[in-house]
């Protein structure tokens, strides 16, 4: 659902010589059913921020509103805001510890007071959802490969049945393939059930090819907040915040400085490829 | 939430105890820990809180942080004086009330034994608060290592002592990401009987010891592949020096401990001439 941020402000250690305004001022609007990518350099507050969308750093001034959840109110309801937004940690497969793949799974819906049967459809909904079949349920978590421990972790999100889901890198130490199942799974819940999704990558790859909006942090402050074709044709600010170009955007760069511009929204290899197949009449 | 409590209780600062070398401290911090219990009388105490007092100035730790050492065995201190209180049957009968007889040399017993305690601690912390626990370790090491004559394992002790130390922080960081993960899937860690409670904590710890073996493991597999092997001798890359300073603090201390032992070794033959030194 809808998420407002107006003037979060927030300082790590307050009051100590380790103080660390990690948050300045960060308005943000993001409409239900979005997909914004968050974006900035190792240190910039993308983690800081995202966790304050699940309460679980709480709100030291300034204004946040998830859904009709005002996070800045001491009467805030944690557990319903906590069930209608899920969120998936950095590395989410080191959380898990119970014996089964599919007890942990349930571990998410029990807790919000779900019994235990519906607790186990809604499990196996979400294993199913992220490609896992009836093989793995009774065996243990320790005992599957990275890239599985890391689509369990993510089924134990969404069998809360969450209406937004905030992932913070969820590919980072896959591989390829890893990377690829996990992105078009995030992108068809937010496509198909209407999830507002807001991931923050380090793959520009990615956010190009999946973001409507992307927000760049810099040192705690939303420096940009744009759709990815704009964002990305400043070329030189985002070299100078140490921030790559995805490979798409700088042949488009490339052919844009060429005179080349081509229409529509291109993300891919694909996109652009029949975009220039279309321009040159078909005799490409 | 985790991060706010310091780890060990090191005081940051330049003093001229801190610039001490910590095999230095280790060895005068033993011989003040052996020395306090030659110490039997009032005017030895009044002797011992002088030499503290200069030690605690040079450190420029605050009274507050050594104080809050002693806090914390409050307990133990109450109920040794209690002890020495009610249980000493000699000297003048002070109180005679039910079971309960106090005499003038219980008071006096449990007053040194308390100050016994406050001063063993004292001066213990003072040692801790003014080294980093990794000198600390590399103080001991250096100061075991004749024992290895006798086969003693001084340096994998120190390597194992070191190691405990450094993963201290990154287990405290992932015991925190850890239970944040947790409360984001709803667990709830603050309310219910003792053995809800109890439980809630499962989902903590379970992933808490599979990465502490990771890391572990990771770590052995670093060394083996880099050939790490304790037993050989192996230089350091901080080495300690003896400087001025180590030369003033160990006179300061023999000076302080030669008077308390000479004391209490004619305690027979002075006693009578001067009774004050005595009490
Ligand atoms: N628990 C914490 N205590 C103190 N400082 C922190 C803590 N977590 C993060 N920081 C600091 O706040 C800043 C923002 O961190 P973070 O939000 O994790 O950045 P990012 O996720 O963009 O890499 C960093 O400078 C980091 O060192
Ligand atoms: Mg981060």
């Amino acid at each position: 659902m809808s998420i407002t941020a107006q003037k979060l402000n927030f300082v790590y250690n307050a009051k100590s010589p380790f103080a660390k305004h990690a948050l300045k001022n960060v308005d943000l609007h993001v409409e239900s059913g979005e997909f914004v990518a968050i974006v900035g350099h190792t240190g910039s507050g993308k983690t800081t921020f995202v966790q304050h969308l699940n309460a679980l750093i709480r709100v030291q001034s300034g204004s946040l509103v998830v859904d009709n959840h005002d996070l800045s109110s001491k009467k805030l309801n944690l557990k319903a805001l906590r069930g209608s937004v899920g969120m998936v940690f950095q590395y989410p497969e080191y959380q898990l510890f119970a014996d089964t793949v599919l007890q942990d799974v349930c571990f998410g819906p029990k807790n919000f007071g779900v019994s235990k049967e519906q607790s186990e459809v809604l499990a196996k909904e979400a294993l199913a959802l992220v490609g896992l079949g009836e093989d793995v349920y009774n065996k243990s978590p320790f005992d599957l490969s990275g890239g599985e421990k890391r689509r369990v972790a993510l089924a134990g999100v969404l069998a809360m049945k969450p209406t937004t889901l905030v992932l913070d890198e969820p590919t980072a130490g896959l591989d390829p393939r890893g990377k690829k199942e996990i992105l078009s799974l995030v992108k068809r819940l937010n496509k198909e059930q209407g999830i507002t999704v807001v991931m923050v990558s380090h793959d520009m790859d990615e956010v190009f090819e999946n973001a409507d909006r992307v927000v760049v942090f810099k040192d705690g402050e939303i420096v940009y907040d744009l759709p990815p074709s704009q964002l990305f044709q400043n070329e030189q600010e985002l070299v100078a915040m140490n921030l790559e170009l995805p490979q798409m955007a700088r042949v488009l760069n490339v052919l844009r400085q060429n005179g080349i511009v081509l229409q529509g929204d291109l993300r891919t290899v694909d996109d652009v490829a029949n975009a220039l197949q279309n321009l040159k009449g078909g005799d490409c | 939430m985790f991060r706010d409590v310091t780890f060990g209780q090191y005081y940051p600062s330049n003093s001229f105890v801190h610039k001490m070398d910590a095999r230095v401290k280790l060895l005068l911090c033993i011989l003040f820990m052996v020395g306090i219990f030659f110490v039997t009388s009032f005017v030895g105490f009044l002797w011992v809180t002088l030499f503290l007092a200069l030690a605690i100035g040079f450190s420029k730790v605050p009274l507050k942080s050594i104080l809050k050492s002693v806090k914390g065995i409050v307990v133990l201190l109450v109920l040794t004086a209690l002890l020495n209180v009610f249980f000493t049957k000699t000297g003048n009968l002070l109180v005679d009330w039910w079971i309960f007889q106090i005499y003038d040399d219980g008071l006096i017993y449990a007053g040194k034994m308390f100050l016994r305690l406050v001063y063993l601690v004292v001066g213990s912390s003072l040692l801790t608060l003014t080294t980093t626990p990794v000198d600390l370790t590399h103080g001991m090491e250096s100061l075991l290592k004749p024992l290895r004559i006798i086969k003693f394992p001084a340096h994998e002790l120190a390597l194992i002592m070191s190691l405990t130390l450094s993963f201290i922080p990154s287990l405290i960081e992932e015991t925190d990401r850890i239970i944040r993960a947790q409360k984001a899937r709803g667990a709830d860690f603050d309310t219910g009987g003792l053995v809800q409670r109890a439980k809630a904590f499962v989902p903590i710890l379970i992933p808490l010891l599979v990465s502490g073996f990771r890391r572990a493991e990771e770590l052995a597999n670093a060394m083996n592949s880099r050939c790490y092997e304790g037993s050989t001798h192996r230089t350091k890359m901080r080495v300690q020096k003896l400087g001025w300073r180590d030369a003033v603090g160990i006179s300061v201390v023999v000076v302080v401990f030669s008077a308390i032992f000479v004391v209490h070794a004619t305690k027979g033959a002075w006693s009578n001439l001067v009774p004050w030194l005595y009490f």
